[in-house]
């Protein structure tokens, strides 16, 4: 599984996909990015969750084609007219494009919140400030504990509230209580927390960092074929021509075997935690048989 | 050498007028396990603090801390923080970091070890305390003794030389508080680690400790092996009091085993009961004894059916979620007017769920629950207050239930000695300790004009002596024409105050009867008292009951003989 890799292949991954994105505007990259990240997540949700996510893009692309060319007139190929206005199938083109980018961008960070969670978040940037990390990890306890206190404090409030039918202002006064009770609460809390700390030693010294990932050698071996894929795309891309024009005529980039390459290429990078998932899953399989 | 000693230390805080430690001598050994008892603000706080340098309160210190031969004060802040763990009451504010692993890791991150060594012992530590599962969870997804059980491995994990722990079962329910126990005996016994531990319920700890101190306003009035600590605490008047917080065996037999040796827990208890006790005898005088009792209980409970229904309700079902799982499952349940019902059960049963249902706060989906004016006292009483001293606090609430300033103070005067509050007028509500405030929350009450009142676990972290006044003010309560429910794990407080019990288990109630019947077939699910008296007599739960059963045998047998 993707999500079992190194955090740090995690940051190159998401971080490399979005510098593929952002640079290369071809509509391939797009698509093929938006193949990937569904197949990809559709083995963390469900099935309906996934349909529903399809029929959004979809309805997003239908939305961006309609709406660019009510707002942008540029282009040639005038489609007819609208309140004395040119429509044109050059801006319907660009609008469907903008709405791949979006979706590949909304998909992008469906990904990364499926793969990156809070300790990974930590990790990476605990190796470089230990105290930063502690700070994220001290808030990611504390808003929890707040919020369930808070609801306490408030069911138990309203609980003993003398008036069967309170008013707004009833209400207004209750919230207002209860935030006062949580404040007073955590200031109190916090204070054993720094008790806590310090009975443990914290501010003697700096810190080290304590992690529960380790760097392997399919960590390694990831990373390389990544960085590859992705780099020699960002090489092969540069100078190439292959920018797609839109206006004024919407001109398909040439078709040749060094644009082949570049889309098989940046294919491979997007697509390697989902070739991996499925390498992984005929693998189980193939053990389960033999058992 | 020892390895802690202390030498004339006494102790006063900046704005207090009077000495809350008072020239304590004591010294603890390598490998000891000590217990340091007392009522609520005898000082054991005080005193574990100011063995740990960096929670130490502010004050007047006078007198000795000697570790290792070393004046405490003179240990560098690594050695403080590595040699000597201290496992606070607040297991919430005691946890720092948003997962398990991370909260073990953090005391040997301050010590700058690499990644391996770390590695090593928190797995090592997480091994040991049988947290593995909990290891990648969060924080905030444990129950209370999980996280008490994290917060100790988490001091644990630096291999201190001395574990100093303060109240740790003080706010975890009855089971949790047993396995945290059970826990504290493994590490004494099998891994001999020094513990000097504070806790005013000795039921569970008493024969496991190598000695018990206890403390009385500030005086070290005892420093004595289990078995010898009741000969001398009968010694001193001062020592009634601290008689109520010994094990149940002890209370029972202390007296009756004279030269023989007291037994300290159940175990001992049984065995001594059937090899100097005829247990022929025993029973036949039981039911003798009960017999005259029956004819007086028909009277009493005549009484009692005859008081009008409290509250009732029927066939309540309720769930937090459209497809979540039913948490209440047809549960009903009749109350009578001056009774007090207290509802047992473990955790999850829907106990506090039901509290919240019948206080209004969420509408059952099925049966019928009728808004009722309700007092409710929940499990953190701290939330209940909003002002900056405890009595502006009960003017507040007071006024809210159109009282007279008049009338408040004539209620507050009434009840301030038998609830100990006179003291605490002035303080702010989270200055008291886990006893005072709990008390301090049933004077806000009894302030309501409310005639049902809901408890939910009230005498969790109480002394024993607060319980029984807490007890004494919840029966003058019933002669007051309220209704009280109350959720607890207390059995022993149940058996004790209870006019009925009731088990809650799966979001059902049922087996509601008086506490001596409640109680007479269960075998675990029972008072200590009755743990040991169940083969010979299963109606005694309390000390009381027992002792006049063994009063009636020896009477018997002097003139019988």
């Amino acid at each position: 599984m993707f999500e079992s890799y190194h955090p740090l292949i995690h940051v190159i991954y998401f971080t490399g996909i979005l510098l593929l994105l952002l640079f290369c505007d071809h509509p391939v990259i797009p698509v093929l990015w938006i193949l990937f990240s569904i197949l990809f997540l559709s083995c963390y949700r469900k099935k309906s969750e996934i349909v529903k996510m399809i029929f959004g893009i979809f309805l997003l692309l239908c939305a961006m084609i309609c709406v660019n060319p009510m707002i942008s007139h540029n282009g040639a190929t005038v489609l007819f007219f609208m309140n004395g206005k040119a429509v044109t199938l050059e801006a319907a083109i660009y609008g469907g494009y903008i709405g791949l980018l979006l979706s590949s961008m909304m998909l992008w960070g469906g990904c990364l919140n499926e793969i990156m969670s809070s300790d990974k978040l930590i990790y990476v940037s605990g190796r470089a400030m230990p105290h930063l990390a502690l700070v994220i990890s001290m808030s990611m306890r504390f808003i929890p504990l707040f919020k369930r206190k808070a609801s306490e404090i408030y069911a138990y409030q309203k609980i003993n509230m003398r008036k069967s039918r309170p008013s707004y202002t009833d209400k207004l006064l209750l919230g207002m209580k209860t935030f006062s009770i949580v404040m007073t609460w955590s200031f109190e809390n916090a204070l054993d927390t720094a008790d806590s700390m310090k009975s443990r030693g914290y501010g003697i010294r700096k810190r080290t960092f304590y992690s529960v990932y380790r760097f392997t050698l399919r960590d390694a071996v990831f990373l390389t074929v990544f960085l590859a894929a992705g780099i020699l795309t960002l090489l092969l891309w540069k100078d190439s021509g292959m920018n797609v024009a839109f206006y004024p005529v919407f001109r398909w980039p040439a078709w040749n075997i060094r644009s082949t390459l570049i889309i098989c290429l940046s294919g491979l990078a997007a697509g390697i935690p989902w070739i991996y998932e499925v390498k992984e899953k005929l693998i189980w399989n193939y053990y389960r048989s033999g058992i | 050498m020892e390895l802690l000693q202390v030498r004339d230390l006494s102790f006063q805080y900046p704005d207090s007028g009077r000495l809350a430690l008072n020239r304590l001598n004591f010294s603890v050994n390598a490998g000891e396990f000590v217990i340091l008892c007392g009522a609520s603000g005898c000082g054991k706080s005080t005193l574990l603090k100011l063995l740990k340098k960096e929670v130490a309160p502010a004050g007047n210190r006078q007198g000795e801390i000697l570790f290792q031969g070393k004046p405490a004060e003179e240990l560098s802040y690594r050695e403080s923080a590595k040699y000597i763990g201290y496992v606070a009451q607040n297991t919430e504010g005691a946890l720092v970091t948003e997962k398990v692993y991370s909260e073990l890791a953090f005391g040997l991150e301050n010590f700058q070890y690499d990644n391996d060594h770390i590695r090593m012992k928190v797995s090592e530590t997480a091994i040991s305390f049988g947290i593995e599962e909990l290891f990648h969870k969060k924080v905030e997804e444990l129950s209370g003794g999980q996280r008490q059980l994290v917060n100790l491995a988490a001091v644990l994990v630096t291999e201190p030389l001395v574990l100093l722990l303060d109240e740790p079962v003080s706010k975890l329910d009855r089971i949790a508080a047993e396995e945290f126990i059970n826990t504290i005996r493994k590490l004494s016994e099998t891994y001999g680690i020094t513990i000097v531990m504070a806790e005013h319920n000795l039921e569970d700890i008493f024969s496991l400790a190598d000695r018990i101190m206890v403390l009385e306003d500030g005086n070290l009035i005892a420093d004595e092996k289990p078995e010898d600590l009741s000969g001398i605490l009968k010694q001193r008047n001062s020592g009634t009091a601290m008689m109520k917080a010994l094990p149940s065996a002890v209370r029972l037999f202390a007296d009756r085993s004279k030269a023989l040796e007291c037994p300290l827990n159940v175990r001992e208890a049984v065995r001594y009961l059937s090899r100097h006790y005829n247990m022929e005898l025993l029973r036949k005088l039981d039911e003798d004894l009960s017999g005259i009792r029956k004819n007086l209980r028909t009277e009493r409970t005549g009484n009692k059916t005859k008081y009008p229904v409290g509250l009732q309700f029927k066939n309540i079902w309720f769930r937090y979620e459209k497809d979540g799982k039913d948490i209440l499952r047809g549960a009903g349940l009749t109350v009578l007017k001056n009774t007090l019902h207290c509802l047992l059960g473990g955790n999850g049963s829907g106990k506090s769920t039901l509290l919240s249902v019948i206080g209004g706060l969420y509408k059952p989906y099925r049966g019928h629950m009728e808004k009722q004016n309700v007092a409710y006292l929940c499990q953190t009483p701290q939330f209940m207050f909003l002002k900056e001293t405890v009595y502006e606090d009960f003017l507040d609430t007071g006024y809210q239930n159109g009282r007279t300033k008049q009338e408040i103070k004539d209620l507050i005067g009434k009840y301030e000695r038998r609830l100990g509050l006179e003291s605490l007028y002035h303080m702010h509500p989270y200055d008291l300790s886990g006893g005072e405030i709990q008390k301090a929350a049933l004077m806000k009450i009894l302030l309501c004009r409310a005639e049902i009142i809901l408890l939910d676990e009230p005498t969790k972290g109480m002394d024993a002596g607060s319980k029984d006044e807490f007890g004494q003010v919840l029966k003058e309560l019933l002669s007051q024409e309220k209704t009280i429910l109350m959720v607890t794990h207390d059995i022993e407080f149940a058996a004790e105050y209870g006019d009925y019990c009731s088990m809650i288990f799966d979001g059902e109630i049922f087996g509601t009867s008086e506490p001596t019947e409640f109680f007479e077939h269960n075998t675990y699910f029972t008072t200590y008292t009755g743990r040991i008296l169940r083969k010979v007599a299963g109606k005694r739960i309390t000390v009381s009951q027992a002792d006049e059963l063994l009063d009636h045998y020896e009477k018997y047998k002097e003139v019988g003989i």
